[in-house]
């Protein structure tokens, strides 16, 4: 907390999606300042086979970062697991932009979508949102994106949908200012 | 007019003189000129109305590409009709002015964001588009188009690169993510008459629109 006191940010920014996906790797990516975070050694890792996620956020991450003209926005990277619908109720409302990180490349991924718009639903999270699939080709087709497009249209009529590394720096900015940027479900006339 | 990019003419036959003088005049008229060897490989075709039952194969083979040329159709005589309706009827000799003009209306077809207002329908996936993708000022740009409509000039005038733009906004064309409203029925005509595909009927349909409640209006 000592690393948030003091920074005056006037936007914050939630990142959120299912375990695993790189939420706390896209934020410590692109946070200018220390990474304040509640991690724990996840067992999860040996229930769900992913070796390569070792901990898990159990409270949230926090990070910040400026933009060109020095405005600055907060981070915070949401949990992913179920059993922290508490933190969502408290953290999304807060928020004034969502970016959902979601794996690309998995064949649940319109479900998965479906499941946290739903969730964001719940909570008045839709306004400003971005879409971020993770390991697929940033030249990926639009045919391929469309199933994903169609379902959040039923959501949000023209919320962003991107393809995104959380650990390349540039890409995780990217959704950031997109996020940050893109109209309100209700401002398109 | 030239913006960069080649007319890639594609012609039917050489044997009458007439085309080969049509052909001269588009290369002179400030154009980068190229030759299509194919006529799928062109934006441009110059048939030959006088050689027998070429204008009916071709008018065919015209039907069905997704994405179709400008065609002028050069004929002996002007109570000619040309075997296609979205075909141009030239008579020789062609007046250079009405070159320049058919011409013009070419380059709307290629570019159809040059003319009239703008509108996304949704963003663009911006992570193909490499660092311009990043780039906050195509950022601000999508925003913009999606927001109101906008016209291309204005876009330009707020920084954004014209190559950035000019990449994001074709292929928002081609996917038909892209409503280009345009107050000239002329062009609007010229962008229509290269649509082809299912969604470029719903896009056709908006143009339409635009055009029926600017023609009342008036």
């Amino acid at each position: 907390m000592k690393a948030v006191l003091g920074h005056r940010t006037s936007q914050q920014v939630a990142f959120v999606g299912p375990f695993g996906v790189g939420k706390t790797t896209a934020l410590r990516t692109v946070s200018d300042i220390p990474v304040v975070n509640m991690d724990e050694t996840s067992t999860e890792t040996r229930v769900l086979g992913n070796p390569e996620k070792t901990t898990t956020t159990v409270g949230f991450d926090y990070g910040e970062w400026a933009f060109a003209d020095g405005t600055r926005v907060g981070l915070v990277g949401v949990p992913g697991q179920d059993r922290f619908r508490a933190m969502w109720d408290t953290m999304l409302p807060r928020s004034t932009a969502v970016v959902l990180w979601l794996f690309g490349d998995r064949a649940n991924a319109v479900t998965d979508c479906r499941t946290w718009l739903d969730i964001l639903a719940a909570r008045d999270a839709l306004d400003h949102l971005v879409v971020a699939l993770t390991r697929l080709p940033d030249d990926v087709s639009d045919a391929q994106l469309q199933p994903l497009r169609d379902v959040i249209g039923h959501y949000h009529g023209f919320a962003p949908l991107i393809t995104a590394d959380p650990r390349d720096a540039g890409s995780v900015m990217q959704t950031v200012m997109i996020a940050v940027g893109t109209p309100a479900a209700s401002g398109h006339g | 007019m030239t913006d960069g990019r080649s007319v890639k003419v594609w012609v039917s036959s050489l044997r009458w003189q007439a085309v080969r003088v049509l052909a001269r005049q588009i290369q002179v008229a400030d154009v980068d000129f190229a030759w299509a060897l194919a006529a799928d490989e062109a934006s441009v075709w110059i048939i030959d109305g006088t050689a027998v039952d070429a204008g009916a194969d071709l008018s065919t083979h015209y039907a069905r590409l997704l994405r179709r040329p400008r065609v002028a159709y050069l004929a002996a005589t002007p109570t000619a009709s040309p075997p296609h309706p979205d075909w141009t009827l030239f008579t020789s000799p062609v007046d250079d002015g009405e070159v320049e003009r058919w011409l013009g209306l070419t380059r709307a077809a290629e570019q159809p964001w040059c003319n009239g207002l703008l509108r996304l329908q949704q963003w663009p996936n911006l992570a193909r588009y490499g660092v311009h993708g990043r780039d906050g000022r195509l950022i601000a740009a999508c925003m913009q188009l999606l927001t109101a409509p906008i016209d291309y000039q204005t876009l330009l005038a707020d920084g954004v690169t014209a190559a950035a733009l000019d990449t994001l906004l074709a292929d928002a064309w081609a996917s038909g993510l892209l409503i280009v409203n345009c107050a000239d029925a002329a062009v609007a005509e010229a962008v229509n008459s290269g649509l082809n595909t299912p969604i470029d009927a719903a896009r056709r349909a908006r143009l339409f629109d635009h055009i029926a409640v600017r023609s009342a209006a008036q």
